[in-house]
This record gives structure tokens, C-alpha cells and sequence, in this order.
């Protein structure tokens, strides 16, 4: 049961890691729009990157 | 090395509603010369673009709306905006700790009910004791000031059990914790404190969303005016007396005289008409209404900020989402409810003490925390605002909450009949050609008609686009010019064109086209009835409410109507002035008046719930308690279900937490529940009425 004594502080660093990454992400304004990306993720990326002008009604 | 300034700009812009718009923006703009970075934010409609100059913002604008988007450029967030977005951040920073931290805490509690013992034991004690404190001294404290604060105005709010509780925990905890107990309620706080954080981090965003979703609704008055020395100057720079040029197209910025000769302003945005009106030197414009024909020279009455616009828009922002007499009622429930549960707990504690009962201070936080009216006074505004919020999806903006309670009072609904019952635009309903018309023809009356913006006119281009192919270049009209009669004339490549107004039987507009003096083509045109309006009108029927029809318009075409949408006889009003529907409404009791934003504006504010159904909004706003923003009558059934939603959660969120608080305050007196399973089963309390509350059938 000894293991218990080095398994606390790992989970603890990798909970306070995951804690860290969500604070930078909050500050960072992440969480701000939740609505765009998930269409975005929808954008074809070569398509991005090409001039288009195209007049297609969107719905 | 100097380094030009990036100049940052928001454009709100019109009509992204989807993957494909955002595409098209992010396509169009990426290669554009001088844009360093953008980003599109579909929830508020938001184009955020930076700069490398100035001068660049008029070409990025051009070019959005050459591939389709209308673009306006928007001051920066407002100090209540950026208030708001630090604040929603603080909570959610909150709240992500104490999930951390509560997680942690769980995992050694486990360990520790399952026996975990000795130097391990009482490791895991002290650890649980060490993450609880961020949670008590930082995640809790809104907590703590709210109490205090509600303490110093001697109202009760439902922050001082949830304070008191968490405080008197956490102190029986450590002292437990030192005197080498091995129950501690660490774990129970760190969990309650997330839970109810969670549960206001919803409640919050919730809010927030619908609030957001209704002022991106409006829309922007123009960022920069023009001198008539055609200099460009802030609208906000703008003093009485100053005169401004707004040419055909533009957006007028202020309230102001009109100048030079005359015009033609249509006052849609503000008022809901759709029909222009004319005006000459010495009328009053009023901001944010549009400038159809040739420029305009206005002197300026009021600037933007205090302009009949400007006040509304403020007034609007003051309305929204403010408390309902409900709302109040819940509150002032829950805050006799809170003096009752620290009551209790004082009485019941001296009473244990006096007794003494051994486990009188746990039976006394046991009952401090399961009595929390947390379901009662945090589910019923949530209730409202998911009610709310619904309601935008479906394009239903509740100004006044309260019409979610008082739906179910209804006995009388009284219906405008444009823009309600019929679309409230004109469409083609004959189309009569003599001898050949070919889409050259079409093409040549199309280029005619291209500057005119009367509601005729608009009909007339929907139907020549929909029907024939105007794909080819054609040379512009020359030479247009209206004609005394009220319709236009004018050279497409060489031939002359007419186009007359004709009398007409029924009521409807008709138009007869001549080519080179010709007959070519005859055009009825009229306001059609919506396909759904027969059967939301008989669902609601059936629900034993008594309908009314009052319009202004003429007998012959409200009879046409009522044929086929069955409103007796005796409850039609034709040719009913705004005042006759004003008096009429009041003489009813419970009445719904559902009617446009501009010429009903009276019986809308005469009626306990006023719906606007078409207009702009902030015409609504002056009278109307709903607006519809899809118009018609088939979202008035959808608003009447959601109230009866919300009734029905609300009822069973209040049957429940009372049932469960009053079995709660007995199990906790009588000691049968230990502080640890009441912390454990107040938030499930909480979390299951909460789940009630997005459960809606």
C-alpha cells in the first residue's frame, strides 16, 4: 500500500495541471463563443485559403 | 524600429447564420491587403477585424458586401459588457477549482469510509482539510458577501443558510478534524460549494444569452456621418444645429429637420410601416430610419445617443429580464423561508443543548443545509430564463417575463389582420401577359424598377426573378421618372416603358405595364393569408378562447378573411382606427392582443399581453410586452405551449423541494440523517429539480 503514498501527489499534480490549463483557457477567453466553432469545424481548410466570391444562399 | 499601429474593429453584420456564412467572410477576407486577423462570431453577429490603417475599413466593408453581407462598423464592448465578461470569468475560474478541488476530495473521503485508518488515515484527514480551504476561502466568498450584504439591508437571501452552513461546517470540521474525529464534512462543503456554483454559472450564462440575443437584434446607427462639405466626422461628434448629408441607401443618424427639398424615408426599422414616407424641407426624420430616394441634407435636432431611437434602446435595455411580480413573490417566499430554517436551527439547537441530546450540532447543520430553499428560489427564475430563452429560438422575444404567468388568465384574443393573419406583404397573385413577353421584357422591367423600394415594387422583382431568367447584361434604365398617377416610367435599350396603377374590384393593387404604349402585361397584387393562419386560429378555438378581428382595412377584404378562418360575425371590426381598437381592447377583461408594432401600438399597451407581430422592434418595445420576430400568428400557439411548459415545471419544482424540505426538517430534527448524507442530498435535491427544469414535457 505504499504506492498510495507516490499515487497522491500524481494524481494531485496531474488535477492541478488539468486545473491550470482550464484557468488559462477561461483567461484566454475560450469559453466566450460557443457557437462558432462548432460550425467551423465544418469549413473545409483548403477552401479557406482560396479567394471565392461565390454568391451561394446559405440556410 | 516603429511598428504602425493595428487598429482593431467590430462590424456587426447581417445574416451569418451558418457554417457556410462564415466561410464565405473568412474566404473572401483572408487574402484582403491590410486585414492582419479576423474573427467571425456567429452568436453576436460580430466580425472582429484587425487593421493595418484606418482607411482600410471602407474597402473590407465594400468588399463583405459584394460577396453578400451588409456590414456596419460598431463601437468596442461597453463597460457593462466587459463587466459582464470578467464576472463571467471569476465564476467560472470558481468553479473549475472547485470541481478540482471536490473531485480530490472525494477520492481520500472514499478511502476514508472504506476504512482507511492510521498514519494513512490520517494523511488522507489532513489533505482533504488542506484542499477544502481554497474551496471555503475562495470559491465560497460571493457566497459570503452576498450574505453579509443581504444581513446589512435585514432581507434574508437564500446566500445566508448556504453561508452559514459552509461556515459552520467547515469550523465543526476543523475542530472535529483536531480533536481527531474521523467524520468530517470536507468533502460534503467542497461538493455543496461546486454544485451550487455550477447551478449559478447556468443560471447566469442562461441569461446573459438571451439578453445578448435580443441586442444583436438591433441594430447599429451608422459610426460616421457626412458634412455637406462632404467631410466625414463621428456621429457622435455631432451637436445640435449641425447639418449632415445622407445619401439614397443611407441610414439617417439622428433626429433631425429635413433641409434640402424632398424625399422619400421609409421608417420600417423604427416604426414597422412599409410604406415610404414622403418628406419635404421643415419634416422631422428620425434616426435609424432609411433614406430611399436622393439625398438628404438634415439639420441636427438630437444626436444619436439622445434620439427617439436612443432613449428607446436604453428603456429596452432597462425592461429586459427584469423581476415579475412572481419572481418577487418566489423571492419574498424564499427569504420568510430562510428566517424560518436559522430559526429553527437556533430554537432547535437551545432545545438540544437544554436536552442534552449528544449529536445536537450535527442534527442542527444537517438541518441548516437540507433546508436550503435552493430548488424554490434558484429553479424558478431558471425556469424562466430556459422559458426565455426557448422562446428566442424560436424567434420569440419576451420583453416581459411576466406574460409566462399570465398566459393561462386569457379569455379574449383580439387579432390584427396584416402582417398577423396574412403575410403583411405584397405578393403576385395575377399575372396576365398580352401577346409575348420574353425575359428581355422581364429584364427591361426589372432594370425599371431596380431603384424603386416601394413594397409594389419589391413584389414585382420577387416575381420577375423567380419566374424568368435575368442572368444577362443589360444596358440600365434611363430617363426613369414617376409618374403623377403613382407609378413609374422610363428607356430600357431604346424602348419606353410604363408602368400604372389600375382600379381594381376586390381591393387589390393592380398594375398595367405598356411597351412603347402597349398593353403587355396586367398585375394583380395583394396581401395573401399565411398558410397556417386557418389552423392556429382553430387551436385556439379550441382552447375556449373568444377571437376578435379589428383592422383598418376595409369590410369587403376583412370578410374575405374571416371566410376562411372562421371568426363570428359579431367579433369582426373593419375599418377600425388605432383609437376605436385602443377603447375596444379595454373594454374587455384578460385580453391578448396580438397586432403590428406601429398602428396598434395603443390597443397593445391597453391589453395584458401585447404582441407585436411584425414591426421593428423598437417600436415594439414602447407597447408591446412579446414581439414576434418570425411575425405571424403560428408563434403565438408556440408561446402559449412554452407558458404552459413553464407553469408546469414551476409547479413541480416547487412540489418538490417543499416535500422534500419537509421531510428533510423532520428526518434532520429527529437525528436520522447525518450532516454528511443532508450536504449529499441538498444538491441532488437541487440538481433534480434543476434537471426538471430543462425536462419539459
Amino acid at each position: 500500500m505504499e504506492i498510495i503514498y507516490l499515487l497522491i501527489p500524481i494524481t494531485l499534480l496531474i488535477s492541478f495541471g488539468f486545473l491550470g490549463a482550464f484557468i488559462w483557457a477561461v483567461k484566454k477567453g475560450q469559453f466566450e463563443d460557443l457557437e462558432t466553432p462548432r460550425h467551423q469545424i465544418l469549413v473545409d481548410e483548403k477552401k479557406r485559403h482560396e479567394s471565392v466570391g461565390e454568391q451561394n444562399k446559405c440556410q | 524600429m516603429y511598428s504602425a499601429p493595428v487598429i482593431s474593429k467590430r462590424l456587426y453584420v447581417e445574416g451569418i447564420h451558418c457554417a457556410s456564412c462564415i466561410q464565405r467572410i473568412e474566404s473572401g477576407l483572408s487574402q484582403f491587403p491590410g486585414i492582419l486577423s479576423l474573427s467571425v462570431n456567429l452568436a453576436d453577429s460580430i466580425v472582429n477585424v484587425r487593421l493595418r490603417s484606418e482607411n482600410v475599413l471602407p474597402k473590407v466593408i465594400s468588399k463583405l458586401s459584394s460577396i453578400g453581407f451588409k456590414a456596419q462598423p460598431v463601437s468596442g464592448k461597453s463597460s457593462i459588457e466587459r463587466n459582464q465578461e470578467k464576472a463571467n470569468r471569476g465564476l467560472l475560474i470558481r468553479l473549475g477549482v472547485s470541481a478540482a478541488l471536490s473531485a480530490q476530495i472525494m477520492i481520500l473521503s472514499v478511502s476514508l469510509y472504506a476504512g482507511a485508518q492510521g498514519g494513512m488515515g490520517r494523511l488522507f484527514q489532513w489533505l482533504s482539510l488542506v484542499l477544502c480551504l481554497p474551496v471555503v476561502f475562495y470559491c465560497a466568498v460571493p457566497f459570503f458577501t452576498s450574505a453579509f450584504k443581504s444581513v446589512q439591508a435585514k432581507k434574508a437571501s437564500i446566500d445566508l443558510p448556504i453561508a452559514l452552513a459552509v461556515v459552520l461546517g467547515f469550523l465543526v470540521s476543523v475542530v472535529k478534524h483536531f480533536r481527531g474525529d474521523s467524520d468530517s464534512y470536507f468533502d460534503s462543503i467542497a461538493m455543496f460549494v461546486f454544485l451550487i456554483l455550477a447551478s449559478r454559472y447556468v443560471l447566469a450564462r442562461f441569461k446573459q444569452k438571451a439578453f445578448q440575443k435580443a441586442k444583436s437584434l438591433r441594430f447599429q446607427l451608422p459610426e460616421f456621418v457626412t458634412l455637406p462639405s462632404g467631410k466625414k466626422i463621428k456621429t457622435d461628434q455631432l451637436t445640435p444645429g449641425q447639418e449632415v448629408l445622407v445619401y439614397q441607401g443611407e441610414m439617417i443618424p439622428v433626429d433631425g429637420k429635413v433641409v434640402s427639398s424632398k424625399g422619400l424615408v421609409s421608417q420600417a426599422v423604427l416604426t414597422g410601416e412599409s410604406y415610404p414616407t414622403q418628406v419635404s424641407a421643415g419634416d422631422l426624420v428620425y434616426a435609424g430610419t432609411e433614406n430611399l430616394a436622393s439625398s438628404l441634407k438634415i439639420s441636427v435636432d438630437q444626436p444619436p445617443e439622445t434620439s427617439r431611437l436612443g432613449k428607446l434602446l436604453a428603456q429596452a435595455e432597462g425592461n429586459l429580464f427584469q423581476k415579475t411580480p412572481f419572481l418577487n413573490q418566489v423571492d419574498r417566499l424564499a427569504s420568510f423561508f430562510v428566517w424560518a430554517v436559522i430559526a429553527g436551527a437556533f430554537l432547535s439547537g437551545g432545545y438540544f443543548w437544554i436536552q442534552g441530546v449528544a449529536d445536537g450540532f450535527d442534527r442542527v447543520i444537517a438541518f441548516l443545509i437540507i433546508m436550503c430553499p435552493c430548488a424554490l428560489a434558484l429553479a424558478t427564475p431558471l425556469s424562466f430564463a430556459i422559458s426565455q430563452s426557448l422562446a428566442l429560438g424560436q424567434q420569440i422575444l419576451i420583453i416581459d417575463p411576466e406574460v409566462l404567468e399570465k398566459i393561462r388568465t386569457i379569455r379574449h384574443v383580439v387579432l390584427d389582420k396584416t402582417g398577423t393573419l396574412t403575410q403583411g406583404q405584397f405578393e403576385v397573385l395575377n399575372w396576365e401577359v398580352f401577346g409575348e413577353f420574353s425575359d428581355l421584357d422581364a429584364k427591361a422591367i426589372y432594370a425599371l424598377e431596380k431603384r424603386q423600394f416601394h413594397p409594389v415594387a419589391i413584389a414585382l422583382k420577387d416575381f420577375l426573378a423567380k419566374h424568368y431568367s435575368l442572368d444577362f447584361e443589360t444596358k440600365a434604365a434611363s430617363a426613369v421618372s414617376r409618374i403623377p398617377s403613382g407609378g413609374i416610367e422610363g428607356d430600357v435599350q431604346g424602348v419606353h416603358w410604363q408602368i400604372e396603377p389600375e382600379e381594381s374590384a376586390q381591393g387589390n393593387h393592380q398594375l398595367v405595364v405598356l411597351k412603347n404604349g402597349n398593353r403587355k402585361l396586367r398585375v394583380t397584387l395583394g396581401d395573401q393569408l399565411r398558410p397556417e393562419t386557418p389552423h392556429v386560429v382553430k387551436w385556439l378555438q379550441s382552447r375556449n378562447l373568444r377571437l376578435y378581428l379589428m383592422s383598418g382595412d376595409t369590410q369587403a377584404a376583412c370578410q374575405a378573411v374571416s371566410e376562411s378562418v372562421e371568426i363570428p360575425q359579431e367579433n369582426i371590426y373593419s375599418k377600425a382606427s388605432p383609437e376605436m381598437k385602443a377603447a375596444k381592447v379595454k373594454e374587455l377583461s384578460h385580453v391578448m392582443m396580438l397586432g403590428d408594432g406601429l398602428n396598434d401600438l395603443l390597443a397593445l399597451k391597453q391589453a395584458d399581453i401585447g404582441i407585436a407581430t411584425r414591426g421593428g422592434m423598437e417600436s415594439a418595445l414602447m407597447g408591446a410586452d412579446v414581439f414576434l420576430m418570425g411575425g405571424g400568428i403560428a408563434q403565438v400557439q408556440t408561446l402559449i405551449e412554452l407558458a404552459e411548459d413553464n407553469q408546469r415545471v414551476i409547479r413541480r419544482n416547487l412540489g418538490i423541494s417543499l416535500a422534500y424540505n419537509l421531510l428533510g426538517a423532520c428526518a434532520a430534527f429527529m437525528g436520522w440523517i447525518h450532516p454528511l448524507i443532508a450536504a449529499v442530498l441538498m444538491p441532488m435535491s437541487a440538481l433534480t429539480v434543476f434537471a426538471f427544469s430543462f425536462w419539459r414535457k
